[in-house]
């Protein structure tokens, strides 16, 4: 296990800056989440800490170690891909040993670490199969088992559930967190999916445009955001902006509150508007107001509601949920 | 006519045509009578067999003048030699062209590729000279040489080794794979289908050869069939038709079996190329 840390770090594809110059610091057994939309350069940071891309300039360690020169295979990292990035001609075996068949690894520990590392996944009853007989929740344990074995100081996800339908994302998700709470390694994990960041993050980095708008614990980014963007991007549904007449009002030039943090009423609210769309999941609702001067806001209510559409509400913010930016 | 029964008649007709040379060569091959052979031909009696006699491939088997045996171990040595020397050279070549880091790969490929309009006839003077310098005459080694850089087969590994994902080899660096490890253990077996079309294209190519083995050759010692099999045109004595089809025939079986193990995988190859864009 190692931190790893980010030290005037840039990286630029020909003339195109993609990563101004950053400073990040990966703590020691974290489970630090890139977050962004795409094109924010998360997939690029943890890239260049697998050696896959080269910096431009600036310094990366693992665990105190200079790595910044070094090739992928001696960097001690191992990396769960999107696609899962499994040897299709080889047995689920073969892909989680053959790494360490190369490193010229004595046959019996091998076989060792991959029967831990299989029965760790419940992968052994697939031992001999091919990745092709694997549906995708599978893959993805065979791509995990193939970095466990590794023993790496430092485990890579770029974006690994985005392949899987939404059961089995919920499902791998609960299982990765696990996975890192009964390793206690370091892990780096890169998404696009916020609510995946929220799950299972100790440290969250907003991306944006290549550049870090905040690190933090999730709560704190949630409870705290430094700028709209990260306000805009940490939470569901995302965040309401005011600006204009009613932000001053309210003490801000641009004041951002939660869709769970508005009082919708029959009368005697802050601002009046007309229900233009309800949503019901289920175990909440949803309910998009259209109010004059202000716009579209999000409302977000536990349980069902009776709301219809086209209906005239009254909206409150609550009290000391205001974020003034 | 229904429609869809078209296409029926025209690959029956084209089937006839593919066969119809074969059905005379085996009948013609299984005839031990000359005078009857050339009663028989331009009739359809030179089509159907009427005759059933291995007399004409005892002839040429056992022909002490011309070692049928030798001149096929001939062929069959120099074929294999160059097929897996073309086959391990070309997927290396084409390896370092699709997934390399060198500077220059698309100009080379493009002078690679450039070369298929060279006909191969213009280059055989050169390299005959070439030969007859190195001393390489009247030997396996000159009738294998010119055959292993191949452009053709280059080709084809290269289109495929471009297509394997980023991510897969990617995955393999991380997991410690040398650059010639991926091609090992990764590309290599991966790409069974178009092994199976080059050594289709490439065996076809050098079992038929004749021009580059007769320049090169002077004596049965190390003479393929091709040429083996012009001698019986170059006197000015009637061709003996049954034993020229049955030196063909026995020429063409061990090309029909190797096509017939290749065929699945070199049927998918062809089908790939087409779907996968």
């Amino acid at each position: 296990m190692a931190d790893v840390r980010f030290t005037r770090f840039r990286k630029a594809f020909g003339s195109v800056e993609v990563i101004p110059e950053l400073d990040l610091h990966v703590p020691d057994g974290s489970f630090t989440v890139l977050v962004g939309p795409s094109g924010c350069g998360k997939s690029t940071l943890l890239r260049s800490i697998a050696g896959l891309e080269e910096a431009s300039s600036g310094a990366i360690e693992i665990g105190g170690e200079d790595v910044t020169h070094l090739d992928p295979a001696e960097r001690g990292v191992a990396m769960v891909f999107q696609s899962y990035a499994l040897y299709p001609h080889m047995t689920v075996r073969e892909n989680i040993g053959f790494g360490l068949k190369l490193s010229g690894l004595p046959k019996e520990e091998i076989a060792a670490r991959v029967e831990e590392a299989a029965s760790t996944l419940q992968l052994t009853h697939l031992l001999e199969r091919k990745p092709k007989a694997l549906s995708g929740g599978q893959r993805q344990r065979v791509a995990i088992g193939r970095a466990i074995v590794r023993k790496p100081r430092v485990f890579l996800f770029d974006e690994p559930l985005s392949n899987l339908d939404a059961s089995l994302r919920g499902q791998m998700r609960v299982e990765l967190a696990e996975l890192h709470s009964r390793l206690g390694a370091t892990m780096v994990y890169v998404t696009h999916d916020q609510v995946e960041a929220m799950t299972l993050a100790d440290q969250i980095v907003v991306l944006n445009g290549g550049k870090i708008e905040q690190v933090g614990a999730p709560m704190e980014l949630y409870q705290k955001p430094k700028t709209p963007f990260v306000a805009g991007f940490i939470g569901s549904p995302t965040m309401n902006f005011v600006e204009g007449a009613p932000a001053k009002a309210l003490g801000g030039a641009k004041i951002g509150i939660r869709p769970e943090h508005i009082d919708i009423t029959q009368g005697g609210g802050m601002w009046t508007g007309q229900l233009r769309h309800v949503e019901h999941l289920g175990g909440e609702t949803l309910a998009y107001v259209e109010v004059p001067g202000i716009g579209s806001m999000t409302v977000k209510r536990e349980g069902d509601t009776q709301w219809e559409p086209g209906q005239q509400v009254h909206l409150t913010p609550r009290e000391g949920c205001l974020h003034v930016f | 006519m229904r429609r869809s029964s078209l296409p029926l008649v025209f690959a029956g007709i084209t089937a006839l045509g593919v066969m119809l040379p074969l059905m005379m060569m085996v009948t013609v091959s299984l005839n031990p009578d000359e005078q009857d052979i050339l009663i028989s031909m331009g009739s359809i009696k030179s089509f159907i067999p009427h005759e059933f006699s291995l007399k004409n491939y005892a002839d040429i088997w056992l022909d002490p003048q011309q070692p049928f045996a030798r001149t096929m171990m001939n062929t069959l040595i120099i074929t294999l030699s160059t097929l897996s020397l073309s086959i391990l050279f070309n997927s290396m070549a084409a390896f370092v062209l699709a997934q390399g880091t060198l500077g220059l790969r698309k100009p080379v490929l493009l002078l690679i590729v450039a070369t298929l309009a060279v006909p191969a006839e213009s280059l055989v003077l050169p390299q005959l000279m070439m030969a007859a310098w190195a001393g390489l005459i009247d030997t396996y080694t000159v009738q294998v040489l010119p055959g292993i850089a191949h452009a053709m087969s280059i080709f084809l590994f290269y289109q495929f080794f471009s297509r394997i994902p980023k991510d897969l080899i990617e995955a393999a660096r991380l997991d410690g794979f040398s650059f010639f490890q991926v091609w090992r253990y990764i590309a290599m077996p991966l790409s069974k289908p178009v092994i199976s079309a080059v050594a289709i294209l490439q065996f076809l190519e050098v079992w038929n050869a004749y021009l580059w083995p007769v320049m090169v050759t002077r004596g049965p010692e190390v003479r393929p069939l091709t040429v083996a099999m012009a001698s019986y045109f170059g006197t000015n004595q009637r061709i003996p038709w049954g034993d020229v089809m049955a030196f063909s025939v026995s020429m063409a079986v061990p090309v029909i079996i190797f096509f017939l193990i290749m065929q699945r995988q070199f049927i998918a190859s062809v089908m790939n190329s087409g779907v996968k864009g």
